[in-house]
């Protein structure tokens, strides 16, 4: 059973890449140094020396439950992954957000030094997110085709072609919008001088582009014929 | 036709760029559109498009448990992804080597695959493989699997093994397997075979007076001359009518009273046609005595009364009727005339590989009704086979009796009822055993009122003897 045990080995190097990248941001997040600032006091009180590895506990229980997680391999189990890795991420996240919310609530210094890191590191995340629903499609859809009497080299073939085909569209699905992220400065500049000259706000034009792409999604969903 | 797995990531992407819009995030925008680019591209991916299948060789005709080989060639075109082809068998069928479920991955190129098993069927019966069923399924399952049928026919007919009858030869022994009594014709030729000596009557040559009889007879009693009769020219007639009520069906799922009922009239038939005997064949339904109606020829009013009423108008329009397809029609006769040779066992066969709980809708009754015109005048030999049940005995006992009707007069024929044990069949747990005991119980008193009619009843449990024994144990010694 080579093919099951490479899924899933990429399913716990997805898993653990992810988990630890998010939690990596976590540390180095504004919102964090904020919470860090008012723990440490409380910790020196208690005689507790962990000033030096207070940031190694949220990697460390990132990795770990990442790899709790993976060892039970559900679907229900990966979407708690999933949602963890978000919540991780957004503390980051909201250092790079021209509308910060939070900070209208509890005042913190942003750290916004790190673009690349958080874009890759949201790509990731995603990678992680589309990689697992496919890898758990294959193992479903090899599990059906065995018990339907399927021969196990045919299995192994269909398994190693559908995980061919993923890596082929998700290479080529990060690749394309790396190249938007890289020619965004440049488009941006484009984009601004176009934008100003239109009579709305912003918040108007946003949300008007949001439904677009709602409205264009759902037609390119439904419409899809076979 | 786009799927869950397709609109989940979708969704994705919009909670992402709402969520970046909310908070003016350019980064949490560009990695929200990841999932919508990831579906968009494996959408344009289109699953595959053509599944040819070839069955090769032809139709195949086989005995109950041969071994049959069947070979499929496939060849797949178009698309990308999970191709499965299955070809269905009856569920009679019962796989012994190979596969005949193909799972493949169809890549860039054509795809051409072989299956090819070796399945067994254990029912007899004419079975139409219709085609090769396949599913077509995007490598994501992003779209909806194509279902689909590649018309592939092969007709397997299946013929029911006789079971072997022999006549027990042993010195001193006679087998009691009976022959048919004799071919009385009413207007046959005397051939020199004795039959009997029986009393005289007018018109009787008076050649034909055993006057030794007649003076042996006369010294004790008064008595008319008694005459010597000879059989008749003609072939012997056997007659063997096999119930096919739906209680022929119980049993296992493999083998039912009514597919050994089947073998046994296959194997009695083989034997009386052997032995130069005219074998007929008639399939009846044993429930259907409860709805037979006047199956006797309609009375036409006098002609008087048809001149009478011819002057009448009718005060409403004809009602046309019209017919219904899900009515069922009116019983149809499943009778095989008596007959001999080959052809004959051929016609059985084919009839037998066709029968079926239901097969037919006359009661037994309405059977001999059918055939009267081949049983008047004749003493042919009938064998009932059937399932008796103690309270369902009515139909049974009519039937006999119409059989007696439309026989020759004088000496009754002979009747063999062989009752397939189908509750013995069905048996599997203890309790079930005391049930069919009690059964069997309850059939002796049946058995005893067909018994009183001149019916040679012989149960048959095919589970723990088989049809030579029970035919052997009724061979008579020191004849």
């Amino acid at each position: 059973m080579g093919v099951d045990r490479a899924i899933r080995g990429l399913e716990l190097a997805m898993a653990l890449c992810s988990s630890y990248l998010s939690a990596l941001l976590l540390v180095k997040s504004g919102l964090y140094m904020k919470f860090k600032k008012l723990i440490l006091p409380i910790l020196t009180l208690l005689s507790l020396p962990l000033e030096a590895y207070i940031d190694l506990i949220p990697l460390g229980a990132a990795v770990l439950l990442s790899l709790l997680i993976w060892r039970r391999g559900s679907e229900s189990a990966y979407a708690k992954l999933f949602s963890l890795n978000l919540l991780m991420f957004f503390p980051a996240i909201l250092d790079y957000s021209h509308f910060n919310w939070v900070m209208l609530i509890l005042p913190y210094t942003p750290r916004a030094d790190m673009p690349l890191l958080t874009f890759i590191t949201g790509l990731i995340l995603q990678v992680s997110y589309l990689t697992i629903r496919s890898t758990l499609l294959v193992r479903h859809v090899r599990m059906e085709l065995l018990s339907r009497g399927a021969e196990p080299e045919d299995v192994d073939a269909i398994s190693r072609g559908q995980m061919a085909y993923l890596s082929l569209i998700l290479t080529a699905s990060v690749l394309m919008l790396s190249a938007i992220y890289l020619t965004l400065p440049h488009l941006e500049t484009l984009m601004r001088l176009q934008v100003l000259g239109i009579p709305y706000t912003h918040l108007i034009i946003g949300l008007s582009a949001t439904l677009l792409i709602a409205v264009a999604t759902l037609l390119f969903l439904k419409g899809w014929k076979s | 036709m786009s799927t869950r797995e397709a609109l989940e990531p979708a969704v994705t992407s919009f909670a992402f760029i709402v969520f970046g819009m909310l908070l003016g995030n350019v980064i949490f925008i560009l990695v929200g559109l990841l999932p919508l680019l990831f579906v968009a591209l494996s959408l344009l991916v289109p699953p595959p498009r053509e599944v040819e299948v070839e069955r090769l060789g032809g139709d195949q005709s086989l005995w109950i448990d041969e071994q049959f080989f069947e070979t499929l060639r496939i060849r797949v075109r178009g698309g990308v992804g999970v191709v499965t082809i299955g070809d269905v068998l009856p569920t009679s069928f019962s796989l012994e080597e190979g596969t005949n479920f193909k799972a493949l991955w169809k890549g860039v190129g054509d795809v051409k695959a072989v299956i090819s098993y070796t399945a067994t069927c254990a029912r007899r019966g004419l079975y139409q493989l219709e085609g090769v069923r396949y599913e077509a399924r995007h490598f994501l399952q992003m779209l909806k699997t194509r279902i689909g049928l590649v018309e592939a026919p092969r007709a397997i007919t299946v013929r029911p093994r006789p079971l072997l009858v022999r006549r027990v030869r042993h010195r001193e022994s006679v087998s009691a397997i009976p022959m048919p009594a004799e071919a009385k014709y009413r207007f046959g030729i005397p051939t020199t075979d004795f039959l009997e000596i029986r009393d005289y009557a007018p018109g009787d040559p008076y050649k034909m007076i055993n006057w030794k009889a007649t003076a042996r007879r006369l010294s004790t009693s008064p008595s008319p001359l008694q005459v010597n009769e000879y059989e008749r020219e003609g072939r012997k007639v056997v007659w063997i009518f096999l119930d096919s009520a739906p209680h022929m069906a119980t049993g296992t799922t493999l083998r039912s009273a009514l597919d050994y009922a089947v073998q046994a009239a296959l194997g009695l038939a083989d034997f009386y046609l052997n032995r130069g005997c005219r074998v007929g064949l008639a399939i009846y339904n044993h429930d259907a005595y409860r709805w037979e109606g006047p199956y006797e020829r309609r009375v036409e009013p006098p002609p008087e009364l048809l001149k009478a009423l011819s002057g009448l108008e009718s005060l409403e329009p004809p009602i046309e009727l019209l017919e219904e397809p899900g009515v069922a029609k009116p019983p149809k006769s499943r009778i095989i005339f008596p007959d001999v040779g080959r052809r004959q066992r051929y016609r059985l066969m084919r009839e037998m590989v066709r029968v079926e709980v239901g097969y037919s809708l006359e009661s037994l009754r309405e059977a001999v009704h059918s055939c009267r015109g081949h049983l008047k005048g004749s003493r042919p030999l009938f064998i009932i086979i059937t399932m008796v049940e103690a309270a369902e005995l009515k139909g049974l006992l009519d039937g006999v009796r119409a059989l007696y009707r439309y026989t020759l007069r004088g000496r009754r024929p002979s009747v063999m009822l062989l009752d397939v044990r189908g509750d013995k069949l069905a048996v599997r747990t203890r309790e079930e055993e005391l049930a069919s005991r009690i059964v069997g119980r309850e059939l002796e008193s049946a058995y005893t009122a067909l018994r009183a009619l001149g019916v040679e009843v012989i149960p048959w449990n095919p589970r723990d003897e088989s049809f030579v024994e029970i035919l052997a144990r009724r061979v008579r010694y020191g004849r």
